[in-house]
C-alpha cells in the first residue's frame, strides 16, 4: 500500500469537514459577518472625508485602499489563527483514538491536516471576503453610496509589484515570512494541546525576550573588548559597507524563512508520528 | 495473530513501569477476556495493539505488521471501542457514509441487524443518545467493519441489565474462526459465558493465558455446602450459601469457569494451575 494515496487524503479530509460541519458553518458565517462589518464600517468612516477633498476618484481610492489594509490584516491573522488550529482534533482521548486507528498513513492524516489548514480555509476565507465584498457594495448601493469594490480594486493595483524585480523580491520576502508564521503556528498546534494559539505566541514572546536579554548581555560584554575608534571608522564608512551587506540580506531573507518553514513541517511531523492516545508530557501529543 | 515479545512499557520516566518483558500471543478465533484489577495495564495493552502507544523495547505485531508503525493495512483490520469516545454531532447514516470507505470488509445489514438486537432505530442522530445508547450504536458499528481483530475496553460499563444480555448475543453472533476480540473489562459475570481464552495480567506480568476449556479440565469451581471437605480446595472464599472452592479438575469440562474466583484464586497464588496438576 501506498504512503501517500491521495484518495484516502480527500476520504480524511471529507471525514474532518462534515463530521464538524455544524460548527464551520458557524465559523464561517461569524466570519463573512465579521468582513461584512469591517468593510461598511471602515468605508462609512473614510467616506465622510471625501467632502473635504476635491478630487472624489482620490478619496474613494483611499477608503479602498485602507478598507483592503484592514480586511488583508484581518484575514493574515484568521490564517494564523486557524493553523494553530492544525491538531485541534487532539483535543480529547476520544477524538486521538478514533483518528490515529483510521486506517490511512501518518503521511496521509498529517498531510490531510496540513492542507485543511493552510489551503482549505483559506481559499474558503478568501471566498467569504469576496462574499462580503459584494455585500458592502449591495449595502451602500442600498443607502446611495457608489464606492465600489475592494478586492477587484486590490488586484488592479497589484501591478506596482511588478515594476521591477526588487520590489518582486520583496514583496516575495515579506511573504516567505508569512508563510514561516503560518508554519511557526502548525508547530505550535503540535507541541500546545490547549490553546495553542496565545500558548505558541507567548512562547514566541519568550523566546525573543529572551534572545533580545542575551544579545544585550553579550553586547555589554564584547563592548569591553570593541576597540571604539575602530567602530566609530565603521560607522562613519556604514553607508560602503551596506551596499555588500544588501545581497546577503536579500539570500537570508529567502533562506531563513525558507529553512525554518521546513524545520516547522518536518518537527510538526515527527512529533505527529508518534503522537499516542495518552501524551507522555505537557507538551506535545 | 497477535504478537507480543519482551515488551517494556511505561508512560513516561517519572511512572513505573507498566509491562516488563511481558511477552503474549493470540491466536485467530477466540473471545479473549483481558482481565486484571486496576491499573494493571489492561487499557494500554489494547492501546499498544492498536499502534496508540510505543513501547521502548520489545514488539507489538498483529499479523506480521509492527502496531507501532500503524500502516493501514493493519488498521484496515482492526478496531478499538474504547472506554472514553466521542462521537460528532451528525446521524449514523452520515457516520457509516464517512467512515466506511476506510474498511474495505463493512457491511450495513451486520451493523442494521446488531441495532435491532440493541432495540435501536437506524435513523439515529448521535447528539440525541444517551451514552448507553451511544455506546451500542457505536459497538454496532464496529461490529459491522468486520475488521479480523476487534477490541473492546469495557464495553458493557453505562449498558442496562437487558443491553448486557443483548451485547453477548450480538457478539456471540458476530464471531468467527477468523476474527480475534479482546474484551478487557471488570464487569466479568458480563462476559463469562461469552469468552473462550482468559488472559489475566498483574503488574507487568502474565497471570495466565489459556482457554476457559483448559482451565474447566485443570480447576472445578464449586460452591460447597457448610461443613463440606475442603481439604481439596486450591482456594476457597466464604459465601452466605457456602463456601466457594477452587479445587483441582479431573481433566473433565464439568463445572463452567467462574471468572472472579479464578481471579481471586489466581492473584493470591499465580501457581494456581501448576499445583492443580501435581494434584
Amino acid at each position: 500500500m501506498k504512503n501517500i494515496d491521495f484518495q484516502r487524503i480527500f476520504l480524511l479530509i471529507k471525514r474532518d469537514l462534515l463530521s464538524d460541519k455544524s460548527r464551520y458553518i458557524k465559523f464561517m458565517i461569524g466570519g463573512y459577518l465579521a468582513f461584512v462589518a469591517i468593510m461598511i464600517i471602515n468605508l462609512f468612516d473614510d467616506s465622510r472625508t471625501i467632502t473635504y477633498i476635491n478630487d472624489p476618484n482620490i478619496d474613494i481610492s483611499y477608503a479602498l485602499a485602507s478598507t483592503a489594509g484592514v480586511v488583508l490584516l484581518v484575514y493574515l491573522f484568521m490564517v494564523v489563527v486557524m493553523a494553530s488550529r492544525t491538531f485541534s482534533n487532539f483535543l480529547t482521548k476520544g477524538n486521538r483514538i478514533s483518528y490515529l486507528t483510521l486506517p490511512a498513513t501518518n503521511q496521509e492524516k498529517y498531510l490531510s491536516r496540513l492542507l485543511q489548514t493552510i489551503v482549505i480555509f483559506p481559499a474558503a476565507l478568501f471566498v467569504l471576503v469576496l462574499l462580503a465584498d459584494l455585500s458592502q457594495v449591495l449595502f451602500f448601493s442600498i443607502v446611495s453610496k457608489s464606492i465600489g469594490f475592494i478586492i477587484p480594486f486590490v488586484f488592479g493595483k497589484l501591478h506596482w509589484i511588478y515594476t521591477d524585480s526588487e520590489s518582486l523580491l520583496l514583496t516575495f520576502i515579506v511573504v516567505l515570512f508569512y508563510i514561516s508564521t503560518v508554519f511557526t503556528y502548525v508547530l505550535g498546534s503540535a507541541f500546545f494541546r490547549k490553546q495553542p494559539f496565545i500558548m505558541t505566541s507567548l512562547a514566541l514572546w519568550a523566546i525573543s525576550t529572551v534572545l533580545s536579554i542575551v544579545g544585550s548581555i553579550l553586547f555589554q560584554i564584547l563592548g569591553t573588548f570593541i576597540n571604539w575608534d575602530t567602530m566609530e571608522h565603521f560607522f562613519q564608512n556604514l553607508a560602503q559597507y551596506f551596499d555588500a551587506f544588501i545581497p546577503i540580506a536579500k539570500v537570508a531573507g529567502v533562506v531563513i524563512p525558507t529553512l525554518w518553514s521546513i524545520f516547522c513541517i518536518w518537527l510538526s511531523y515527527r512529533l505527529f508520528r508518534k503522537a499516542s492516545v495518552i501524551p507522555k508530557g505537557r507538551f506535545g501529543f | 495473530m497477535i504478537q507480543i515479545k519482551n515488551l517494556n512499557f511505561r508512560y513516561n520516566f517519572q511512572q513505573p513501569t507498566v509491562f516488563t518483558d511481558f511477552s503474549l500471543e493470540l491466536d485467530k478465533g477466540n473471545i479473549v477476556g483481558l482481565l486484571g484489577k486496576n491499573g494493571t495495564g489492561k487499557s494500554t495493552l489494547l492501546y499498544l495493539l492498536c499502534g496508540l502507544l510505543q513501547s521502548e523495547n520489545g514488539t507489538v505485531t498483529i499479523d506480521g505488521f509492527t502496531t507501532k508503525e500503524r500502516r493501514p493495512e493493519m488498521l484496515q483490520d482492526i478496531f478499538i471501542v474504547p472506554e472514553e469516545f466521542d462521537l460528532p454531532d451528525i446521524t449514523l447514516a452520515k457516520f457509516v457514509e464517512l467512515n466506511r470507505p476506510f474498511y474495505p470488509n463493512f457491511n450495513e445489514q451486520i451493523m442494521f441487524d446488531a441495532m435491532k438486537e440493541f432495540e435501536l432505530p437506524q435513523n439515529i442522530e448521535f447528539s440525541s443518545l444517551s451514552m448507553g445508547q451511544k455506546k451500542k450504536a457505536f459497538m454496532s458499528f464496529a461490529l459491522a467493519t468486520q475488521t479480523r481483530y476487534l477490541f473492546m475496553d469495557e464495553p458493557t460499563n453505562g449498558l442496562d441489565i437487558p443491553s448486557k444480555t443483548q451485547f453477548r448475543k450480538v457478539i456471540a453472533s458476530q464471531m468467527t474462526d477468523e476474527r480475534t476480540i479482546i474484551i478487557s473489562t471488570h464487569q466479568v459475570h458480563d462476559v463469562e459465558m461469552l469468552i473462550d481464552r482468559v488472559v489475566m495480567i498483574e503488574t507487568d506480568h502474565l497471570l495466565i493465558n489459556a482457554t476457559t476449556n483448559e482451565i474447566c479440565e485443570k480447576l472445578r469451581f464449586e460452591l460447597r455446602a457448610i461443613g463440606s471437605d475442603l481439604s481439596d480446595a486450591l482456594y476457597m472464599e466464604p459465601s452466605v450459601a457456602g463456601t466457594l472452592v477452587v479445587a483441582p479438575g479431573n481433566g473433565f469440562n464439568d463445572t463452567p469457569v467462574n471468572l472472579e474466583l479464578l481471579f481471586n484464586a489466581l492473584s493470591q497464588n499465580p501457581q494456581l494451575l501448576n499445583a492443580a496438576a501435581t494434584h
